[in-house]
């Protein structure tokens, strides 16, 4: 027992002395492997020690020495893996909860945890929070109580009633003042809840939707302001979407139809709002026109189109269907109606009354033509009784070219102008023409020359009308022409078209007339002077006709080159 | 030859016999569509010119009764009027007219001229 004593004082010095050394060796806390290693080894030799000595121990001592040291191994292997299960666990938790730490302060909404009672103090809450709130720090916040930032007393106890009622809040708005007394709205969404306990806690989310709020009142704005635009259009309006669909209509269009807006919207126009044309036929290919409208991207025109009224009586009406794009994209279709009933009525008049005008202006013209043409064979008439029968017979000429320059006019203006096609020889109009107006050149000692290359020029087009093209600049070539003169009529037959050119020398345009010459009862300076009694109508006819022929007119005028006018047919015309 | 005038203006169609008198054609005059139809059994023309505008009996009524009678749808109808829009210069040459002449583009020589030119196809 003494020796034992004594190796025990002994084995203890040294065991002591590991454990010490050991222990200010690894001076980090955790490193409770270190630790264990060393006592561990500080033990074996201890055992060495002991084994060392054995001779003065008995044998089982030192079988019970051997088993101290084989247990003490295990356990403290089983508490160094216990330790280290630990301590991951608690560093993955740490992790965690630091990630979602800075992924709630990232966020550009508050995010709070507050209690109930005492106006709300702030119990959790993320830095987007103190951004929103102006305040400094997350500490400063903590200080506040969630009513103090309420703009609106009966706001807050709405808010309060709600989610005690509910026991969440989706979305409320809030009208919030910051610590810095910035006034916005906010949007907040919360739910109550209970902690171990039994004691109420709110989470919430708060989010600034000033910017929104703004953007959205704009919008409404500019949609009451484009439906007020289209209500106040005095022209019955109706938008449609791309597929048909009534989307808007106007009082206007109310009115015009006499069906309610309600009734309307949502459904297609053809369905709703019964078309036929003149003859009461249903209006398929409307349709279609709308449609290509949508499709084609362009503006489609009607004026034939007629409404069947509740009294089954026709509202004639011109449409136009307008497609709205937006960055090339068509999203829709504005359509315009208008009651066309006055304006076919005038139509019908003026219509009506050039046919009237047409007989009752020229049956007394024709009339005094064809008596005096009798006299004037009389071969009894002395020469100035002959005389005055010419001049009388030349003057009621003139009254019938105006009357029929006047008739021409209107037909352009009527639209009443209609074109007929026929195969027509070219050349051989003009020496229709020419045949007609030969003997006014003779009078004027001019020279009528037909110049060209071919002895047919083919073409489609309305030989009545082209000669009364013709007529008129012939006989303007022979009345400015000079005395004793050349008058060259030129045909150029190209591949697609055919350029006819009527040229004559003496008076001249000028230049600062050139763009008036087309104009209506527009008489240049010197047609004035040679004609004062001309009407201003031909060329501008003539126009008007070339124009209906789908060609083209010019003229060039100098005085050094004399005047050529000129105009294009196109052989197959359209 | 045998011309029935159908015209109400006196004046032209005095004028008209006048000159077609003068050239040798038998001649009669109707003051419209009525009496020209009337006319038209008694005279037996073989050419009418025919004015449109009419009282009583337009232009075109007499000329759809005279071409859907078997016994005068041969007569050579000349439509000799003020009127010269297209749809009417049409219509009258649908309804079997030969010509549709305008009286204030022709001379009375030139009216002659027709009537002989269709007098000679008739013969």
């Amino acid at each position: 027992m003494r020796k034992i004593s004594r190796i025990s004082v002994n084995n203890f010095c040294v065991f002591d002395l590991f454990h010490r050394l050991c222990k200010s060796f690894c001076a980090i806390r955790d490193n409770v492997a270190v630790v264990w290693f060393a006592s561990f080894s500080g033990t074996v030799l201890l055992l060495l020690h002991g084994f060392l000595m054995r001779d003065m121990l008995g044998q089982k001592e030192a079988i019970a020495f051997a088993l101290v040291i084989v247990v003490s191994f295990f356990v403290g292997l089983l508490l160094i893996s216990e330790y280290y299960a630990i301590r991951n666990k608690t560093d993955q938790l740490v992790n965690e909860k630091e990630k979602f730490r800075s992924l709630l302060d990232d966020l550009k909404f508050g995010v709070y945890r507050r209690s109930v009672e005492n106006g709300g103090k702030f119990i959790e809450l993320n830095t987007g929070l103190v951004e929103l709130l102006d305040a400094s720090s997350k500490e400063e916040l903590m200080m506040h109580n969630v009513t103090d930032f309420y703009q609106d007393k009966k706001e807050m106890s709405q808010f309060a009633e709600k989610i005690k009622k509910d026991g969440c809040v989706i979305g409320q708005e809030l009208h919030i003042v910051s610590l810095k007394g910035r006034k916005f709205i906010a949007s907040v969404t919360a739910v109550l809840k209970k902690d171990a306990s039994d004691k109420f806690f709110i989470d919430g989310v708060f989010e600034d939707i000033s910017e929104w709020k703004k953007i959205e009142e704009q919008l409404t704005a500019e949609k009451v302001r484009v439906e007020a635009i289209l209500s106040s259009i005095g022209e019955a309006t109706i938008v449609q979407d791309t597929h048909g669909k009534i989307l808007f209509v106007n009082g206007k269009a109310e009115q015009l139809f006499g069906i309610p807006r309600v009734s309307m919207i949502g459904r297609s126009s053809f369905d709703v709002i019964h078309f036929v044309d003149a003859e009461r036929r249903e209006l398929r290919d409307e349709i279609r026109l709308m449609q290509m409208a949508v499709e084609t991207g362009k503006v489609v025109k009607n004026d034939k189109i007629f409404f069947v009224q509740k009294d089954k009586s026709l509202l004639p009406l011109a449409v136009t269907a307008s497609p709205v794009l937006v960055d090339q994209k068509n999203i829709g279709l504005v359509s315009i109606y208008r009651d066309i009933t006055q304006e076919k009525e005038i139509e019908y008049a003026k219509t009506h009354f050039v046919s009237l005008a047409a007989h009752q202006l020229r049956t007394p013209l024709s009339g005094t033509k064809w008596i005096i043409d009798l006299l004037r064979q009389n071969n009894s008439l002395q020469p100035s009784e002959k005389k005055r029968l010419d001049q009388l017979y030349g003057l009621n000429e003139r009254l019938i070219f105006l009357v029929n320059d006047l008739l021409n006019v209107s037909h352009v203006e009527t639209g009443s102008l209609t074109v007929e096609k026929k195969k027509i020889d070219v050349v051989h109009s003009i020496e229709e023409v020419v045949g007609l107006l030969k003997s006014d050149a003779i009078a004027k000692k001019q020279k009528i020359v037909v110049r060209t290359a071919v002895k047919k020029v083919a073409l489609v087009s309305d030989p009545v009308l082209l000669e009364e093209v013709l007529k008129n600049l012939l006989s303007n070539a022979i009345q400015y022409g000079k005395v004793d003169s050349k008058i060259t009529i030129s045909i150029e037959s190209k591949s697609s078209f055919v350029f006819i050119s009527v040229h004559n020398v003496g008076s001249f345009i000028e230049p600062s007339e050139f763009d008036k010459i087309f104009t209506k009862f527009y008489r240049s300076a010197a047609a004035q002077k040679l004609r004062p009694n001309g009407t201003g109508l031909g060329l501008f006819f003539a126009k008007s006709v070339v124009d209906a022929l789908h060609g083209q007119i010019g003229f060039s005028s100098s005085l050094k080159e004399g005047t050529t006018f000129y105009f294009t047919l196109f052989k197959k015309n359209a | 030859m045998k011309i029935l005038i159908v015209e109400d203006e006196k004046i032209i169609s005095d004028v008209l016999q006048e000159k077609l008198e003068e050239e040798n054609f038998t001649t009669k005059v109707a003051a419209d569509g009525v009496e020209g139809l009337e006319a038209v059994q008694e005279f037996e023309p073989e050419m009418i010119l025919l004015d449109l505008l009419m009282p009583n009996m337009d232009g075109f009524e007499m000329l759809k009764i005279l071409k859907s009678d078997p016994k005068t749808k041969n007569i050579t109808v000349i439509v000799l009027s003020n009127l010269n829009q297209d749809e009417e210069i049409k219509k009258a040459l649908v309804l079997g007219a030969v010509d549709f002449l305008v009286k204030t583009q022709l001379s009375l020589a030139e009216v002659v001229a027709k009537v002989r030119q269709y007098g000679y196809i008739i013969k």
